[in-house]
């Protein structure tokens, strides 16, 4: 009897990170961060709340519930020939909204993991923001790097 | 009754627990920047008014005069800047009536006629291989100038627009 109470407490411990694999997490790329048209050596930087140019991702998770954010954010771009465009991200280029709104956001640090609380309607979303610094010589051409954000329960 | 080992414990706690690392998602976005050729402006032939007299006006026409070469990227908006027109060519010698020609071509056959204005700006759109042509003609006036050689430079500025 003592060890069939032994096997019932273990399937009860595991059985609680199951429940939270029913929770439903779902994470969008809606828009692209585009620094558009720049010049050689000229430095460039998109705000987070630029509504044509951040960067934007959907989240959808438990309405309510915590979602750890985590962002692979790449620090640099390739461009034609192989060559590269550094890319960097400060403490502020990251935003939360609960309501989805680029006028209500939360700001983040892009390069930390981030503890969001999601919104009633279960739809948050992310905003992006960054400098790239092209070099004087850089050469012409369009440059592009991939981001990943990666959302999950706590 | 035998009692289960241990080890099929384990081996079942392990297969529930990874179910817990499943609930997460990933997202992935893109990131891009196209960078611009640098714009270079290249001015192909001067605004020669040659030979006048002491006190004379001559006028040289856009089509005739001084012409610009711009080269950037391709199929891009421009904005070009009159940086200078000069008013005067040195002492008792007037400039007037700028008059301009614009072209998506190397000739001015066809160009469109533009009136340039000193700090004045034209908008344009650089041809799909990154071209634009400009002319410039004026009107020079000499009230008793004093014999000479003068020169004096037109300077235009090109930017993104």
């Amino acid at each position: 009897m003592r060890r069939f109470a032994l096997v019932l407490g273990l399937v009860a411990l595991t059985s609680a990170p199951a429940a939270a694999q029913g929770r439903k997490i779902r994470v969008d790329g809606i828009r692209a961060l585009a620094f558009g048209p720049l010049l050689a050596g000229a430095p460039a930087k998109v705000v987070r709340t630029d509504p044509a140019r951040s960067g934007q991702f959907d989240i959808t998770a438990q309405n309510n519930d915590l979602v750890i954010l985590s962002f692979s954010l790449p620090t640099s771009m390739s461009g034609p020939a192989g060559t590269s465009l550094p890319l960097t991200f400060s403490g502020s280029d990251a935003g939360f909204s609960q309501v989805q709104s680029i006028g209500d956001q939360v700001a983040f640090d892009p390069r930390q993991a981030y503890v969001a609380t999601m919104g009633q309607q279960g739809v948050s979303s992310i905003f992006l923001g960054g400098t790239a610094t092209p070099a004087f010589n850089q050469p012409p051409g369009v440059y592009t790097a991939t981001i990943t954000l990666t959302v999950m329960y706590p | 009754m035998r009692r289960p080992p241990r080890s099929a414990l384990l081996r079942l706690m392990i297969c529930l627990l990874p179910a817990s690392a499943a609930a997460q998602a990933t997202g992935t976005s893109h990131v891009t920047i196209r960078v611009l050729p640098a714009i270079s402006v290249t001015g192909t032939s001067d605004l020669d008014f040659g030979i006048i007299a002491s006190t004379q006006a001559k006028t040289v026409l856009a089509k005739n005069g001084g012409r610009f070469s711009i080269q950037g990227t391709a199929s891009t908006p421009v904005l070009i800047q009159f940086t200078q027109l000069p008013p005067v060519l040195g002492p008792n010698l007037v400039l007037s009536g700028w008059a301009g020609l614009a072209n998506t071509s190397p000739g001015s056959g066809g160009a469109t006629a533009f009136v340039p204005l000193p700090g004045g700006t034209l908008a344009a759109t650089l041809t799909n291989t990154g071209r634009y042509f400009l002319w410039f003609g004026a009107t020079l006036t000499a009230s008793n100038a004093a014999a000479g050689v003068y020169s004096v430079p037109v300077i235009i500025t090109v930017l993104y627009n």
